[in-house]
């Protein structure tokens, strides 16, 4: 946890800069926290484990980065850094906030190692804390963000609800399939992930995964995964990026380059 | 809606109401659901339906037996692992009691109520109805389980 800290600590004033927002408004930024495991990679050695409110880790976090706004801290397995990502979208549409800080965090911890052994899912999984700073101006918007849950689903995600929520992504962000130049797939090899991306597109746009580099890093993957995507230079103008996880949970975000 | 359930009272409860079909839920999904579905009908009315609850501490009984496996050296069990995710009441609810337009659930700091509101407000755009709750599970032997629940209809807030 420490490390988070100082890495969020470092980052702060870079994330701040690149965001183009003065010292006085990141101080009063709000913030909402994704994670699957807050702060049990901390104490779960620990002989008896004192389980502080996650909402305790959220705030920690929120300080390493030198905001006191107010926090917001959400869960919803690995898509919980989107889910973070919706709530403040929410807020902001509604007049609430004007920007936030949206982060994914996961330590690495055994308990959700020998879980996922217990299920059978064989993942190389990773700890992260990706950090976004949302915002109404930037070289990226949000066209759209789709949701699709199949309840028969707990572990996974059907083809179906992968299908349903890239083409309404699509559709929301008034594109049509032609038009989208990559997508951030949601596992690198996952057969059923490429029959949908056959089925929907005229031809297969290009795609990129980020599993291999950074691991599954669960509640923080989608805020990680996206700050990695553009974090460097990229040529397409408009992207979809898949994640999915535990609850039939399947987010799909439609990306465009700002005009 | 207000449940207070002593904790042993809760696995009777459940199978009152939902047979064997919560029966590998942790306590928190089942207070969840529980006290979700008792609010909906209740209230009754039809329409899309979202769910959004808080709880200050979580499914943290399931946490601490999951840790217990794993300091027991033994393999973690399945149900015990998934037990901890609170999230996983919404897919139990929208298969067992009623689909879902929109879920949520968060972990607030105290008095954060305004938030609650501006979002169930926001979502009364997309749905008809939002279940609005706080679950929290008994923190001490001779407390009971809490699961507060109400209904909100577009237009109410």
């Amino acid at each position: 946890m420490s490390f988070f800290i100082r890495a969020a600590a470092m980052e702060a004033s870079t994330l701040r800069g690149r965001a183009g927002i003065d010292p006085e408004e990141w101080r009063t930024l709000p913030c909402v926290v994704g994670s699957s495991s807050y702060a049990i990679g901390r104490v779960e050695n620990d002989s008896d484990p004192q389980l502080a409110p996650p909402i305790e880790f959220a705030r920690e976090l929120a300080r390493g980065f030198g905001v006191s706004g107010p926090v917001l801290a959400t869960s919803s397995a690995c898509t919980s850094g989107f889910s973070a990502l919706q709530l403040a979208l929410e807020l902001m549409q509604a007049g609430a906030w004007r920007r936030a800080l949206v982060l994914g965090a996961e330590l690495p911890n055994r308990l959700t190692a020998a879980g996922f052994a217990s299920l059978g899912l064989g993942l190389k999984l990773g700890g992260a804390l990706g950090a976004l700073v949302v915002s109404n101006e930037g070289p990226w918007r949000i066209a759209s963000l789709a949701w699709q849950t199949d309840p028969s689903n707990l572990t996974g995600v059907a083809a179906a609800s992968m299908k349903a929520a890239m083409r309404e992504a699509v559709a929301l962000a008034g594109w049509r399939p032609a038009e989208v130049e990559l997508v951030k797939l949601q596992a690198e090899n996952d057969p059923a992930e490429r029959e949908v991306l056959a089925s929907l597109f005229p031809s297969i746009p290009k795609t990129v995964s980020f599993r291999g580099e950074l691991g599954h890093t669960l509640g923080a993957s989608g805020p990680a995964e996206l700050a990695v995507l553009l974090g460097q230079p990229r040529p397409e103008r408009r992207i979809l990026f898949n994640l999915s996880g535990f609850g039939g949970h399947m987010a799909c975000l439609a990306l465009e380059r700002a005009p | 809606m207000e449940l207070r359930i002593p904790p042993p009272e809760l696995r009777s409860l459940v199978h009152a109401r939902f047979g064997d079909r919560l029966r590998r839920a942790g306590s928190f999904a089942q207070l969840t659901v529980l006290g979700a579905a008792a609010c909906l009908e209740q209230a009754g009315g039809g329409g899309t339906l979202g769910m959004l609850w808080t709880s200050r501490r979580g499914a943290v009984l399931a946490t601490r037996a999951a840790l217990a496996e794993l300091r027991s050296g033994e393999p973690l069990m399945p149900y015990t692992f998934l037990a901890t995710q609170p999230h996983l009441a919404t897919p139990l609810f929208a298969e067992h009691v009623h689909p879902l337009a929109r879920c949520a659930f968060l972990y607030l700091e105290p008095g954060q109520d305004t938030v609650l509101a501006t979002l169930a407000r926001a979502w009364t755009s997309t749905c008809d109805r939002v279940l609005l709750g706080r679950v929290e599970e008994s923190a001490a032997a001779d407390a009971p389980h809490e699961s507060d629940w109400r209904l909100l209809r577009r237009g109410e807030l």
